[in-house]
């Protein structure tokens, strides 16, 4: 029997024009076009309104803690920044304030080497990253620079506090100062690599970010921990880094738009950014004026950058976590672009 | 209650860190400064 190829194909033609083929060519909407204003198409099903099915969060929330990776991510920060403040006062001859600092640092990489390890579970599996380096994964290179760093920041610390292999100890400091704006900054990769809207429209600015409050931590332990005569260079390190860290997050809201900024400035994530921002302009500013004078006043100020980075720190966490939970932060942009696309 | 006790390692990482770097910036401690043992105070 032969069956003849147009038979299973329909002759409705949508602009009547007999160039276009059938079904393929026709364009939809365009007949609608053809018989005048005001006579379009008529939909004959109302417009989408976007809700997920039963209203339940598009992507899977993460299943990191606030007090194992925000406390990582703060504690991270701190140790690094700690170490190229800590190298930097040993050069220019301020040994109290580099001692505080690589003492800090070494104690900061403590806690952050234990909020990891309690986010992975096991000791082993951090060992198991060490197997491969893959440039392309945040996890594993972040892994490579803690291993790299670690050992450098423990060693300076420890010949800083007992006075042995002093020239050692300075090697060490100082390649632990190269190495830790990467620790203090690869976690903004980290999370940013990730689907979580907030965390990952924000790519270009919270690397910034972060940096910014590790460079303002840093110096706030250093007004903490040491004399006033040498809090020079942590003073400056606290403005830079209260100063960055706010245009950055100013810059982060403006360019991720009302939407998706909105866990930045409301709910859990947005009391805790305030609240940061708030105490280290405080900070900031005692520690220019009274802080210069007085012990106390530093020590305060210190006290208020500290935690107001810590704020920053874990109000940007929640907020990627909020914005993870809703599933209009993921699919409302996703529509807006597309809509982008479709009418450039 | 809980939750406020899984916050308990961070809190105490972050006050070892204050404390110890208080401890090791204290003025009245002495910093080695010299690049050998002889060198160490002023010897």
């Amino acid at each position: 029997m032969t069956v003849r190829d147009d038979a299973s194909q329909t002759d409705v033609r949508m602009d009547d024009d007999p160039r276009l083929r059938p079904e393929r060519e026709a364009v939809v909407g365009s007949a609608g076009r053809r018989r005048g204003p005001g006579r379009g198409e008529r939909l004959m099903v109302p417009r989408a309104e976007f809700r997920s099915y039963y209203g339940l969060p598009v992507l899977n929330e993460p299943t990191w803690e606030a007090h194992d990776i925000a406390g990582y991510l703060f504690l991270g920060g701190l140790a690094g920044a700690s170490s190229t403040l800590a190298a930097a006062a040993e050069l220019t001859g301020r040994p109290h304030l580099a001692r505080a600092g690589k003492v800090g640092a070494v104690c900061a990489l403590g806690g952050s080497m234990y909020a990891l390890i309690h986010d992975l579970g096991r000791p082993e599996r951090f060992v198991n990253m060490l197997r491969v380096l893959k440039v392309t994964s945040p996890m594993s290179v972040g892994t490579w620079i803690l291993t790299v760093y670690g050992p450098q920041a423990g060693l300076a610390a420890l010949t800083s506090v007992t006075g042995r292999f002093p020239r050692l100890g300075r090697i060490a400091a100082l390649g632990a100062a190269l190495t830790g704006p990467a620790v203090a900054t690869y976690t903004a990769v980290l999370v940013s690599d990730t689907a979580v809207p907030v965390w990952h429209d924000a790519h270009r600015e919270l690397p910034l970010l972060f940096a910014g409050s590790a460079v303002a931590s840093a110096g706030a332990l250093g007004l903490l921990a040491a004399p006033l005569e040498e809090t020079g260079p942590a003073r400056r390190a606290v403005l830079v880094g209260v100063v960055t860290e706010y245009a950055a997050a100013k810059l982060m809201e403006r360019r991720l738009g009302p939407l998706v900024a909105e866990p930045l400035k409301r709910g859990r994530g947005g009391l805790l950014m305030r609240l940061g921002e708030a105490l280290s302009l405080t900070g900031a500013l005692v520690s220019q004026t009274a802080g210069r004078r007085s012990r106390g006043a530093a020590a305060l100020a210190g006290a208020a950058v500290l935690a107001g980075s810590i704020c920053v720190r874990f109000g940007v966490f929640q907020a990627g976590m909020a914005s993870a939970r809703d599933p209009k932060y993921t699919v409302e942009p996703q529509r807006a672009r597309l809509g982008e696309e479709s009418h450039p | 209650m809980r939750k406020i006790v899984s916050y308990l390692p961070f809190a105490t990482a972050v006050a070892v860190t204050c404390l110890a770097s208080w401890l090791a910036g204290r003025p009245g401690r002495a910093v080695p400064t010299g690049t050998r043992r002889g060198e160490r105070d002023g010897h």
